[in-house]
């Protein structure tokens, strides 16, 4: 079958002719031809997509045309972004609308390698990013109400409180222990034991450990239960 | 008195230009430049690799960082002196990347800032290899390379794209779940969800979060959708609570808690690999030309940690 070639039109009355091996990468174009009973003169309608996209995704297609299918192994494979070749990194060197474009059209035409490195490189920009550096990247407006916003950041944030309490509670399953959780509170003007921010050299650089000195001395101001049964304990 | 050096009547030597605009002669990958000898040293097996332009291929960035870290974390008391300018070089070829892209630029402050402060406390350098001012001035040049990253980020407000033109807001909710499906650190996925409300519900997904603990955490598990979870995640969820429904985990949780145990899981795109049969250590996408042809190739691939305890 080489050498037949198709339609496809794009939104905007361009037509282009693919050789049908090409055009069978989208598996809505294969569907198609296939299922559908296409005839090959007929011209296939793409209603979804205008033809400066239509044209770069022939353009991927006619140079992936003989990758061989992707392995079974999807949901490990998506996640190594850089996994992508020095052609499709230069192919994708486009502004953001256009590549957002190619994800749509490749959603719509169904081309999952296409999709698969356009997500991937979109990934890619995000990676690494705060909030704000990803706004300013995309462009895209802060609708939180800054008490919202609040509310998030507490939520997501290393939880300090929480992972002390994770530890606390690996007691729950052991009748014999009981897990206490200190809060503690320094006054830097006051104390004059020694204790120091360790979050730079910790192995757990995402935590805000503090490192104090050894015999520093802490006031006990109330101890109360924390959960019904007794095994948990909160000490400030 | 003739010149010391090659025979002037003899062809010319080949120079080929670099990226970088500067010259160089071809590298001869010849096998005695990529065996592992025990005598080789780190400055050699990098040129051999080629670490310094590899920096520009996206594929290799991510484990040439992680030696680069290794390398200073743990091993800078016994880098010899050449060894610390290839790592410089190394060090410097990455920024430039950086610069030209715009991307792991929080890779590379964190990189710099690190290696800056753990030679800074280490004042006055009785462990290092090298004088007191050559020191000095290895610290004056990660400050610069600070200055110039920070200038990075400040220069990085993106010119106004046209509003008419596709946003990633705009973006329909399926493909947004494509792309988060693809970040591989919780981090990054709590991030963007911050920017937007509506990106914000679709990071809150539970699927996305399961995905995740089970590429990170899932053991050798092949298929993701089933009920073997792996040992990880079981082992985690019998020290909670009691009566744990699998189908209603917090998965976000989990997937923090996990981290913090176990540590991520480290993929790469492309690795070095050693062949078994030669010991030649070659990088995963180029040819190796073993002397040993006619038995079958065989070889493995290579952490990072492995190579810096190989080549140290």
């Amino acid at each position: 079958m080489v050498g037949h070639k198709v339609k496809l039109q794009s939104n905007d009355g361009d037509t282009f002719d693919v050789e049908v091996d090409i055009a069978k990468q989208s598996v809505t174009i294969k569907t198609m031809l296939e299922d559908l009973g296409m005839e090959e003169e007929e011209v296939i309608p793409l209603p979804n997509v205008n033809s400066a996209i239509l044209k770069k995704v022939i353009q991927w297609a006619t140079h992936h045309k003989d990758d061989p299918p992707p392995p079974e192994d999807d949901e490990n494979r998506e996640k190594n972004t850089n996994d992508i070749s020095t052609w499709d990194l230069d192919f994708l060197k486009v502004d953001q609308g256009t590549l957002f474009e190619l994800i749509l059209a490749a959603n719509y035409l169904d081309i999952k390698g296409l999709l698969d490195v356009s997500c991937k490189s979109v990934a890619n920009m995000i990676k690494g990013k705060t909030p704000e550096e990803i706004r300013r990247t995309f462009n895209i407006k802060n609708d939180f109400t800054p008490q919202e916003e609040e509310q998030i950041k507490k939520e997501n944030e290393c939880k300090n409180r929480d992972i002390s309490l994770n530890f606390a509670q690996l007691t729950a399953t052991n009748p014999d222990l009981i897990g206490i959780l200190f809060v503690m509170s320094i006054k830097p003007k006051d104390s004059t034991s020694l204790f120091a921010s360790v979050t730079d050299v910790s192995y757990f650089h995402t935590e805000d450990e503090v490192l104090f000195s050894m015999h520093t001395v802490f006031r006990i101001g109330d101890i109360k239960s924390m959960d019904g049964n007794n095994h948990l304990y909160q000490v400030i | 008195m003739p010149f010391i050096g090659r025979d002037w009547r003899a062809d010319g030597e080949q120079w080929t230009k670099t990226e970088i605009g500067s010259w160089e002669r071809p590298r001869r990958l010849s096998l005695s430049s990529s065996l592992l000898n025990v005598n080789s040293s780190l400055s050699d097996v990098f040129n051999a690799l080629e670490i310094a332009n590899s920096v520009s291929n996206i594929r290799r960035f991510n484990y040439i960082a992680k030696v680069v870290q290794i390398l200073f974390k743990d091993k800078l008391g016994e880098l010899s002196g050449n060894a610390q300018r290839s790592l410089f070089q190394v060090i410097g070829r990455m920024i430039d990347m950086v610069l030209k892209t715009g991307d792991n630029i929080s890779l590379m402050q964190r990189i710099v800032t690190q290696f800056h402060n753990s030679i800074h406390s280490a004042y006055p350098f009785y462990y290092y290899i090298g004088s007191a001012p050559l020191w000095q001035r290895h610290i004056e040049m990660l400050t610069r390379m600070q200055e110039t990253i920070k200038q990075v980020q400040t220069n990085m407000i993106k010119t106004d794209e046209d509003s008419s033109k596709l946003t990633f807001n705009c973006l329909p909710v399926e493909m947004q779940r494509e792309v988060l499906r693809r970040l591989d650190n919780g981090t990054d996925i709590v991030n963007v969800g911050m920017i937007n409300s509506n990106i914000y519900r679709v990071s809150q997904e539970l699927l996305i979060w399961r995905q995740l603990c089970l590429y990170h955490f899932g053991g050798d598990t092949q298929n993701s959708n089933n009920s073997k979870l792996g040992e990880k995640i079981l082992g985690l969820m019998r020290r909670q609570q009691d009566d744990i429904d699998t189908n209603d985990i917090d998965w976000k949780n989990a997937y923090f808690k996990l981290k913090r145990q176990y540590g991520l899981r480290e993929v790469y795109a492309e690795m070095i690999h050693q062949c078994q049969l030669c010991k030649c250590l070659y990088w995963q996408d180029s040819n190796h030309t073993c002397p040993y042809e006619t038995l079958s190739p065989s070889s493995i691939p290579i952490t990072p940690r492995k190579l810096v305890t190989m080549l140290i």
